[in-house]
């Protein structure tokens, strides 16, 4: 390896880094002009930059940032003051210091080109003038009052080497020493913040950088060894040697450590995509003439690497949507009472295992009657039933294959634009989209995106002897229909439905989806159905057997096989077999069932708009002495049924092992009031409702499930509080009932340290 | 000398097959294949080699053949051809021979259109003929057209 080279990649990569922080510095400081230190902090990384283009000898790079820097440099000290012009035109710089280094990285020389007119915009502007060309994007003529370009006898090139020469030799000889972007000796990268002098001895611990594919390959293999280590486990049982177990499992352990470490390389804070937002954001806002501020919330939440990348094009074209289309025009949002900055929220949240990011603005909200209009116009609805429909049911369209076109870009400029196009991408790597809309308030978008894409909870199930696998994040619930005690199948317009809970459910026979054989299933026997969700439709997907969940390594089917819609991937099992995941979006949309529903809603809407407004599901229990009880079923992971005979002590804990996790028990009956001992029959199975904390599974055991419930949101306080319970609902005559879960997991660590519970919870331990 | 090259050969319905030597990753044993429905039906399946997802092209399919042996035993060659690996499952494996290029003739006019597309040419041997296969071929008609535009990004 050439030593020059891995020093000038070294000086490439960093340098990229320093434009993306200037990019986020600039429009920081358009809204903070008088942050000293932020300008100082610019000055700096220009300088930076300059120093290190000396050294290599481009001179391109070195004459745009020394201008660059000339301008900084007067507004650091005061002599001018940064306003839009200035910025647009330092902003310019950027993109050109980002051109050259992008030619460099091919060619490893600068790329020819003439930043002549560039520069002369910077120096005039240092020196208090204006810009002389008119090609500067978004620039707003400025109200104060123009001097003219101080009178100059040079050319610019004259006056750059000039000001090079006279000022500057100092300062490129400090930068080579000490603010130098690599290190010559060595391959250390020197941080350039860092002060000078003794920075060395503390670059031992730095972060190193891996090639990604070699990570990949990592990744891979660990994934592998996961499968593996699976495969031996067993052996442990047959052979019954004590050495030997004590082997495999510590194999088992150091496994699972690797594993999750792995995932942790793979992870990175989602601030890497949105550092160019900002930016984009400023450039959009100032092309259409609107004043748009963007806050992040949450940049430092992390995800997989891959899925960074996959949410990357999504997301700009989301933004582009909100402020282009969606945040209304100054003077506009003054008449209508709002202030005349318009907001748009970026915030990323984790919520059960997932993370949600959202990206809200307050602007003038989706124009649904212009997505009715279209709607008649492509036949989707009839124009009696278009008048009929809610926003919400309106909103769905947006997300129809094909249904916006260019047209609807420049005839209505509504949102909503290329939005299938959005949910393709989020399906892509597992997430789903959500959208919500108010006239005249905004519009909010919540994409939700699973923490890494290699690994995931899956369902098996088996349809004509093969098993297949179920992503876990579009199942709703599993459905056992009995035509004995239900009304069984019906027929609505040709599609097969059933009754859940007063609303019909579309169903697809996944023998019949993929094609294995014809016949529908015997109509006097029960059948397994497993309720989906998918491009906001709901559907049962009835299958022949409902086997185990398990977490797979997804594994792309290769170009051969990838353009069945039907499959998302395959993954290998613990024997070493192939099992085909299911694609559900793309089931549901290649069977005609979403186009189907849209079309013929199977429920009347306002049953859902109700759900979505103020009901809440929960779950409906019972525990020894207590017949209703309910929890919200956002806390509830998964049911399981466990042989008392699994449980297990550890101290004065009851525990269970539950995949690769030891799961603790909590009796729910002991933490709420009016609960009784329970008293366990060693022939029944202990119910117990999975709930996931911080990614650990914990056990609330339950005398008896009985069904999901849709419940009003608000709950009514008990007077007094009661111990465990957070208030209970009305549902029809009888009161339900609702646990407070954050107060029976306080009390249950409380636990471990007294033995009683204690009359006042201090919310301070606790933390 | 200068123009020898290697072949792997295997056998399938009473032809006899050759391909390049250097395209040929390994050979496997009944590697349990998992049906993909709906999949081109020159496509048997997946496998699984060590981890790694394998297309496994049912070669009767493939060239048109009539699958006459029925044998239970099936043999996967692993090749790796334009950057992916697949398998083939012919029923038997010959040995690997080196040919000189003076033997090699165009495939005869009397073959079918469709495998005459997959067959580089054919070497006369003193007792048999070896049709050599073209792998880049044998992938180029299979590959699926892609979901429907409507879809596609």
């Amino acid at each position: 390896m050439d030593n020059n080279d891995d020093i000038l990649a070294e000086f490439i990569i960093e340098a990229r880094e320093i434009l993306d922080q200037l990019d986020l510095d600039f429009v920081q400081l358009e809204e903070t002009p008088h942050d000293k230190k932020l300008v100082g902090n610019i000055f700096r990384a220009m300088h930076t930059l300059k120093g290190s283009s000396g050294f290599f000898a481009f001179k391109r790079l070195e004459k745009v940032s020394h201008a660059g820097e000339s301008l900084l440099g007067k507004i650091r000290d005061g002599h001018l003051a940064l306003d839009t012009q200035k910025t647009s035109t330092l902003l310019m710089a950027l993109d050109a210091l980002r051109e050259i280094i992008s030619g460099i990285e091919v060619a490893n020389t600068e790329p020819a080109g003439d930043d002549a007119l560039l520069i002369a915009d910077l120096l005039s502007l240092a020196n208090g003038g204006e810009v002389s060309s008119n090609n500067n994007r978004g620039a707003i003529p400025s109200p104060q009052p123009s001097t003219p370009p101080l009178e100059t006898t040079q050319t610019t090139e004259d006056l750059v080497l000039d000001a090079i020469e006279s000022e500057d030799i100092e300062a490129t000889d400090e930068a080579l020493m000490g603010d130098s972007l690599v290190a010559t000796d060595n391959e250390m990268v020197v941080d350039t913040a860092a002060p000078t002098g003794n920075a060395r001895t503390t670059e031992v611990a730095a972060p190193v950088k891996v090639n990604l594919e070699l990570l990949d390959k990592l990744m891979n293999l660990v994934s592998e060894m996961v499968l593996a280590r699976n495969r031996l486990l067993p052996f442990t049982a047959e052979f019954g040697d004590h050495n030997f177990s004590n082997t495999v499992r510590s194999i088992d352990l150091l496994t699972l450590e690797l594993q999750e470490r792995m995932m942790k390389t793979r992870m990175q804070p989602i601030s890497q995509v949105w550092a160019k937002f900002p930016r984009l954001v400023r450039d959009i806002a100032n092309d259409c003439h609107k004043k748009v501020t963007l806050i992040q919330e949450g940049a430092e939440t992390e995800l997989d690497r891959t899925l960074l990348d996959g949410i990357r094009d999504p997301l700009i074209h989301i933004i582009r949507n909100s402020v282009d289309h969606g945040i209304e025009l100054p003077a506009e949002r003054l008449a209508k009472g709002k202030p005349e900055n318009g907001k748009v929220l970026l915030r990323a949240i984790h919520e059960n295992g997932m993370v949600v990011i959202e990206i809200a603005d307050d602007g003038g909200g989706i124009k649904f009657d212009a997505v009715r209009q279209k709607a008649v116009d492509k036949k989707l609805v009839s124009f009696e039933d278009a008048k009929k429909l809610s926003d919400i049911q309106l909103l769905e369209f947006i997300f129809l294959p094909g249904f916006s076109t260019n047209q609807v870009v420049t005839n209505l400029s509504g949102r909503g634009v290329g939005m299938d196009v959005v949910k393709n991408n989020i399906s892509a790597i597992g997430g789903s989209i959500e959208i919500d809309s108010h006239r005249g308030k905004g519009t909010n978008i919540r994409l939700k995106i699973p923490l890494t894409l290699a690994i995931m909870p899956a369902l098996f199930v088996r349809c004509e002897n093969e098993r297949y696998a179920i992503p876990q994040n579009s199942i709703s619930e599993m459905v056992r229909i009995d035509p004995n005690n239900s009304t069984g199948l019906e027929d609505f317009y040709g599609t097969p439905v059933f009754r859940l809970r007063g609303k019909l459910v579309p169903l697809l026979f996944l023998n019949q989806q993929l094609k294995l054989s014809e016949h529908s299933p015997d109509s006097t026997k029960a059948i397994n159905v497993a309720i989906l969700q998918s491009s906001g439709i709901s559907f049962g997907l009835v299958v022949d057997e409902v086997l185990n969940m398990q977490e797979v390594v997804v594994k792309p089917l290769g170009a051969l096989l990838k353009g069945i819609p039907d499959f998302a991937g395959a993954t290998i099992l613990g024997d070493g077999r192939v099992a085909l995941i299911l694609d559900v979006d793309g089931m549901a949309i290649h069977s005609g069932l979403v186009a189907k529903i849209q079309a013929r809603p199977l429920n009347p809407e306002t049953v859902f708009d109700q759900v979505r407004e103020e009901e809440v599901s929960m779950l409906l229990f019972e525990l020894a002495g207590l017949e209703r009880i309910a929890i919200p079923l956002d806390n509830v992971e998964r049911l399981e049924n466990f042989a008392l005979s699994r449980v297990q002590r550890n101290g004065s804990r009851e525990v269970v092992q539950y995949g690769d996790h030891i799961m603790h028990l909590i009796r729910m009956n002991d933490y709420i009031e009016g609960g009784q001992p329970s008293v366990d029959s060693p022939t029944q199975p202990l119910s117990v409702i999975v709930h996931y904390v911080n990614q650990m599974p914990i056990g609330l055991v339950v005398s008896q499930v009985h069904d999901i419930i849709h419940v009003p949101k608000k709950l009514q306080a008990a007077n007094p509080p009661q111990r465990g319970l957070a208030g209970c609902v009305l549902m029809g005559e009888k009161v339900i009932n609702v646990v407070d879960l954050q107060e029976i997991l306080m009390m249950r660590n409380l636990q471990e340290h007294q033995k009683t519970y204690p009359e006042v919870i201090d919310m301070d331990v606790l933390r | 000398m200068s123009s020898t090259t290697d072949f792997a050969t295997f056998y399938l319905g009473g032809l006899y097959f050759g391909i390049t030597a250097t395209d040929v990753l390994e050979l496997n044993k009944n590697l349990d294949v998992t049906r993909v429905p709906k999949s081109p039906k020159t496509v048997r399946g997946i496998m699984n080699l060590r981890g790694q997802l394998v297309p496994a092209i049912d070669m009767y399919e493939r060239l048109g053949l009539e699958n006459t042996s029925h044998q239970q035993e099936t043999i996967s060659i692993i090749l790796q051809c334009e950057g992916m690996l697949i398998a083939l499952l012919v029923d038997n494996v010959g040995e690997i021979i080196p040919l000189e290029q003076d033997t090699f003739e165009s495939p005869p006019n009397n073959f079918p259109k469709m495998s005459r597309e997959l067959v580089l040419g054919v070497h006369k041997l003193p007792e048999k003929l070896l049709l050599i296969l073209d792998p880049k071929q044998l992938i180029k008609g299979i590959a699926f057209s892609g979901k429907p535009a409507l879809l596609s990004v």
